[in-house]
């Protein structure tokens, strides 16, 4: 759904701009020189087209795949989808100002960093956070209903 | 009743660092095998075979031999690393297991890595063919239908964006210890339990009748 062109362009896109500007500001309070272009994040030597894939969208909905289809009270998936959406967003943030940061100081690290650390890590997270929430949470209105 | 979780969490970070120094020691020449296993595969559904796949570091050349490169022409290269990079999110998912040197374990991920390399084929063959189906012009429109385009089209975004991530979660869950029916398991022994408990209640009640 995030891939159908008017939710993409004006949903995903307006929010992708939103994490780029986080991470322009968390680099900024870094020292870093960092313009910001829509979803484009740019430093003196490097820029970063941040695209589906790399705003932590696809790993929200992961997430919220897995806890809607999970059984467990209505305020147990609010209050998980909510706490883990807010997670993944502040891992994506480091993230993203992290590979700026790569881009701009250590280019030969960037692709490997890019897609082998990150973006395990991102998926990771949000399969762990399922896992806890399920064993926290979710766990009760089962053992209660049997 | 509470597990820690700790144990899981640094057998799963010790798998991820093994995952990652093995992912970016091995890329050049796993790509050499994926480029000659897909050219393999492609030019076997070819008639004439055609197509031939050049490694360069990570990266393959796709051309053909009925549309020799140009300087003005684009040549597809699909990057290796962003199509195998799940192989990470595997081998973490198994070290992760409670007994991660167990045969078990380490036979099913055997197994799970060698179906990976089968999923990895068939994400090439899907990207080259998506080029195919769509980046040619007439010749896409003259050799693929509507359905094959919109398929081979779609063929790389799925697996980008859900099966890269979807097919390492679902060859761990296939092929993990839990999941490999055992003659000597504890559910083998159980069930034998329950026969020979079912048996004698039935022999009583046989003896009663």
């Amino acid at each position: 759904m995030a891939a159908f062109g008017p939710v993409n362009d004006h949903v995903v896109v307006p929010f992708t701009e939103l994490v780029v500007s986080a991470s322009a500001f968390l680099l900024r309070s870094a020292h870093q020189p960092i313009d910001v272009i829509g979803t484009v994040i740019r430093s003196p030597h490097f820029a970063l087209d941040v695209r589906n894939g790399c705003n932590g969208v696809e790993a929200m909905m992961v997430l919220a795949a897995a806890m809607l289809a999970f059984p467990a009270t209505l305020r147990s998936r609010l209050a998980g989808l909510l706490a883990g959406s807010v997670a993944i967003q502040i891992i994506n943030l480091v993230r993203v100002s992290s590979l700026v940061w790569l881009g701009e100081h250590h280019r030969e690290f960037f692709d490997f960093v890019h897609v082998g650390v990150w973006q395990s890590i991102v998926i990771l997270a949000a399969v762990s956070m399922f896992i806890f929430w399920s064993r926290k949470f979710a766990e009760k209105p089962l053992a209660a209903r049997s | 009743m509470r597990k820690n979780l700790s144990p899981l969490v640094l057998r799963g970070l010790a798998g991820f660092l093994i995952g990652l120094a093995v992912w970016g020691g091995l890329s050049v020449p796993y790509t050499r095998l994926l480029a000659s296993l897909s050219e393999a595969v492609i030019r076997f559904g070819e008639r004439p075979p055609v197509t031939y796949m050049t490694p360069q570091g990570t990266l393959m050349m796709v051309d053909r031999s009925d549309f020799p490169p140009s300087p003005s022409s684009v040549r597809l290269g699909v990057e290796s690393t962003d199509i195998t990079f799940n192989f990470i999110l595997l081998l973490t998912l198994f070290a992760a297991s409670s007994r991660p040197l167990s045969d078990r374990n380490v036979f099913g991920f055997v197994g799970a890595a060698v179906s990976l390399v089968v999923v990895h084929v068939a994400a090439i063959v899907a990207f080259v063919k998506a080029d195919y189906a769509m980046n040619f012009g007439p010749w896409s429109a003259l050799h693929y239908g509507v359905v094959a385009r919109h398929f081979w089209g779609a063929a790389p975004y799925f697996y980008s964006v859900v099966g890269v991530y979807g097919l390492a979660f679902a060859l761990w869950w296939l092929f993990r210890p839990s999941s490999i029916p055992s003659a000597q398991g504890p559910s083998s022994r159980k069930n034998r339990q329950t026969s020979d408990i079912t048996r004698r209640h039935k022999g009583h009640r046989d003896g009663t009748a």
